[in-house]
């Protein structure tokens, strides 16, 4: 905050605040704060004890956050109002922010009381780190399909996101409009899935034909992600986290399973399965739609583990293998980098010539 | 008559049967929300969709048409600026005309559904203590991840969705009160703008449709175009196949759609915006990448300029296409995000004014 405004708000409020202690914030454990007034007793004695209504409390008590330029007043706050004796507390409905400006006004005696506070800011975390980005490999078809960056805590979410993550050009040129700007995020909160536009990847399509491909094949490209990129609470990465990749021509075809080279253990005990890709599988897709199951298909416990740039997938039992048949289970959905399944190609037209399903089941017999 | 008041007690009943729990949803996440009967919030969020019973049904009389600068008048109620508040989507409730707005705060990723009656006042609707049902979806019990929205037809909840971590779309629907309420379905949507058959595109909105023999939903996507569906043979195992009826310009992305009758006539209304912000040039006389159409109902009841031959509001030239009449510009609605109808004659739109976002009570076009 400008340093002159701040000194002007405490004067203010040094003069206004009359009496100082009738109304205050008080700061709580957990960081948080809360509004804390002292009734006169005929006032207290009119509202209710316990919970108050937001009417009933705002009748008395308003708090408001204060425009960080202009210093006006917005509306009165919405939160939890308690009476406990001569005591009206105020809680607000989302926790005061770190380093923004509240105003809290008492009716009292017909005057109001009023009182600014700088909520104080929150003890610096660590910089935000990106702690990963899939698909780990650095080359990439030209029709690449999505990122998925995983950050060590929730982001702060927004449009804004889909500025502050890019794609630069071996000539450092950002590329407008690469992403389909609809904010997917894992159920924890701290993988961001963004995709490449598919408007900008399948053929015929306007944007295609208006701005064209976002990649080229045979060329460098960076994934950026931005210095500036906070957690909500406005710890920044600080420094651009840059994944470099190179792009092959576009891999429009489905995936191919008979390319798989598939080991199977040898013997009971636990030996892994393990399945080599001649390309690169998503990552997500390796952990959700390849599993073993027994002979009726029920799943069989284990730990799976995922190759360097997603080539191979291991499967290692819980429990020993029995002397028995079990199935290595692939579903259609299974997608490469470039959204291809086993069933079709990402950018599939209906009217091409069917393609023949393929075999998506391998079992194999242990002694 | 009498049909018409068996099949309302029937839907009343079906709502009503459901066995509700007492508490807080506890949901991660808001992407959408809309209205079923009698007051009936439906919520959208991560892999779950929430009914939740309101008790709103007292009618509020809008009188203020306008609130500027409507973010900062949302964040102020929550104690953040303008710019730390996220409006995820706005819903009329057709009982009570109160408008009911999802938000999402930037600087906690909290959540919350404010109020808005018609004096303006803003208040929450507190999902601390309610009545809810709560209704997981999955697919071969695999989360989804991404509800793009929600409808209220022919007393079941169309959930339309997209796995997120694959590309593929899937919609639900929902029959509160029955034993096993849940049916998916995969669709194949004819996309007239780049001329393709399409099963993974998700749905971006939804809308219902009852013709008086079947049940529908109307579903828009990127691209844009619009397409009906029918709930009566939906199947988990078959496509249902869409029919396409309208397209509204490539290039763009609906955000809400919504049906209303004005001078006899029934109308729908589309708001969109254009795919790619940084160069988009607004089309034709646009001032804004968002925009909204009012398109022709009677065009749902097409059976034979459908899909392929589906007619286009703009030709590939950018001019006039067959359906530039049938799905005009209401140009009084330029630069609206959010919309909804509030009664017979007016919608509730917010509208991006060059930065900064009104809210204004509007006639429909």
């Amino acid at each position: 905050m400008d340093p002159i405004m701040n000194a002007f708000l405490l004067l203010t409020t040094a003069l206004i605040a009359q009496p100082a202690d009738s109304v205050r914030f008080q700061l709580s454990k957990d960081n948080g704060a809360r509004v804390v007034a002292q009734l006169l007793a005929d006032q207290a004695a009119k509202l209710p004890a316990g919970k108050l209504t937001q009417t009933q409390g705002e009748s008395v008590l308003t708090v408001n956050l204060l425009d960080d330029e202009t210093k006006k007043p917005g509306p009165a706050m919405l939160g939890k109002y308690d009476r406990d004796g001569n005591d009206l507390s105020f809680s607000p409905r989302f926790a005061f922010i770190g380093g923004q400006t509240y105003r809290a006004t008492l009716q009292r005696d017909g005057k109001p009381v009023t009182i600014n506070y700088v909520m104080p800011l929150p003890a610096a975390k660590p910089p935000l780190k990106v702690l990963k980005v899939y698909p780990t490999t650095d080359v990439l078809p030209a029709n690449h399909l999505k990122f998925y960056i995983y950050f060590d805590r929730p982001i702060r979410g927004g449009m804004e996101l889909f500025k502050l993550i890019q794609l630069v050009d071996d000539k450092g040129n950002v590329i407008a409009d690469p992403w389909l700007l609809d904010e997917i995020w894992d159920a924890d909160n701290n993988c961001l899935i963004i995709y490449i536009h598919p408007g900008r990847i399948k053929w015929g399509v306007e944007l295609r034909q208006l701005l064209g491909p976002v990649l080229f094949e045979k060329r460098n490209y960076s994934l950026v992600v931005k210095g500036e990129l906070s957690d909500p609470e406005g710890n920044k990465i600080g420094k651009d986290y840059i994944k470099k990749f190179k792009t092959t021509p576009e891999d429009r075809v489905r995936i191919d399973v008979s390319q798989w080279k598939i080991a199977y253990p040898k013997a009971v005990g636990r030996d892994p399965v393990t399945v080599t890709f001649p390309k690169s599988i998503d990552h997500r897709s390796l952990d959700r739609f390849l599993s073993v199951t027994d002979d009726k298909g029920q799943p069989i416990d284990g730990a799976i583990t995922i190759g360097p740039e997603e080539k191979t997938w291991q499967f290692t039992p819980t429990k020993a293998w029995q002397a028995r048949t079990y199935r290595l289970d692939a579903e259609d959905v299974l997608e490469d980098v470039a959204g291809n399944t086993p069933k079709v190609p990402f950018d599939h037209d209906k009217n091409s010539p069917k393609l023949r399903a393929q075999n998506l089941r391998w079992p194999f017999q242990l002694q | 008559m009498k049909r018409i008041l068996f099949a309302c007690l029937a839907l009343v009943t079906a709502v009503s049967v459901a066995q509700a729990d007492q508490g807080n949803p506890k949901l991660k996440s808001i992407e959408a929300i809309r209205f079923g009967p009698n007051g009936l919030l439906l919520i959208g969020g991560g892999s779950d969709v929430v009914t939740v019973e309101t008790g709103d049904t007292k009618e509020t009389s809008w009188t203020k048409t306008e609130i500027a600068n409507i973010e900062g008048e949302l964040g102020g109620k929550l104690g953040i600026t303008a710019k730390d508040i996220e409006i995820r989507r706005i819903a009329v409730n057709p009982m009570s005309k109160k408008l009911y707005v999802a938000v999402k705060s930037l600087k906690t990723n909290q959540y919350a559904v404010l109020t808005i009656d018609g004096a303006g006042k803003v208040d929450e609707f507190s999902l601390e203590n309610v009545k809810y049902n709560k209704y997981p979806l999955e697919v071969n019990k695999k989360a989804v991840s991404k509800i793009t929205d929600l409808t209220w037809a022919g007393g079941k909840i169309v959930v339309a969705t997209s796995a997120g971590d694959v590309f593929h779309s899937r919609v639900f629907t929902i029959t509160p009160g029955v034993k096993d309420p849940f049916a998916s379905f995969a669709t194949e949507t004819y996309h007239v703008g780049h001329g393709g058959w399409e099963t993974k595109a998700p749905i971006q909105a939804l809308m219902p449709y009852e013709d008086g023999k079947t049940t529908n939903v109307v579903g828009s996507f990127t691209c844009t175009p619009i397409v009906k569906y029918s709930l009566d043979d939906t199947s988990p195992e078959v496509k249902v196949k869409g029919i396409s009826v309208v397209e509204l310009g490539t290039g763009n992305t609906p955000r809400s759609m919504f049906t209303y009758e004005k001078d006899g006539k029934k109308y729908i209304l589309v708001n969109v915006n254009r795919n790619n912000p940084a160069k988009a040039k607004p089309l034709g006389d646009m001032p804004s990448v968002y925009w909204v159409a009012k398109v022709e109902f009677d065009l749902l009841k097409e059976t034979a300029n459908v899909n392929e031959k589906a007619p286009w509001r703009l030709g590939k030239n950018g001019k006039a296409g067959e359906a530039f009449e049938k799905a005009a510009v209401a140009k009084d609605y330029f630069g609206t995000q959010y919309m909804d109808r509030l009664d017979n004659t007016r919608a509730v739109v917010i509208r991006d004014m060059k930065g900064t976002r009104n809210l204004n009570v509007i006639a429909l076009p």
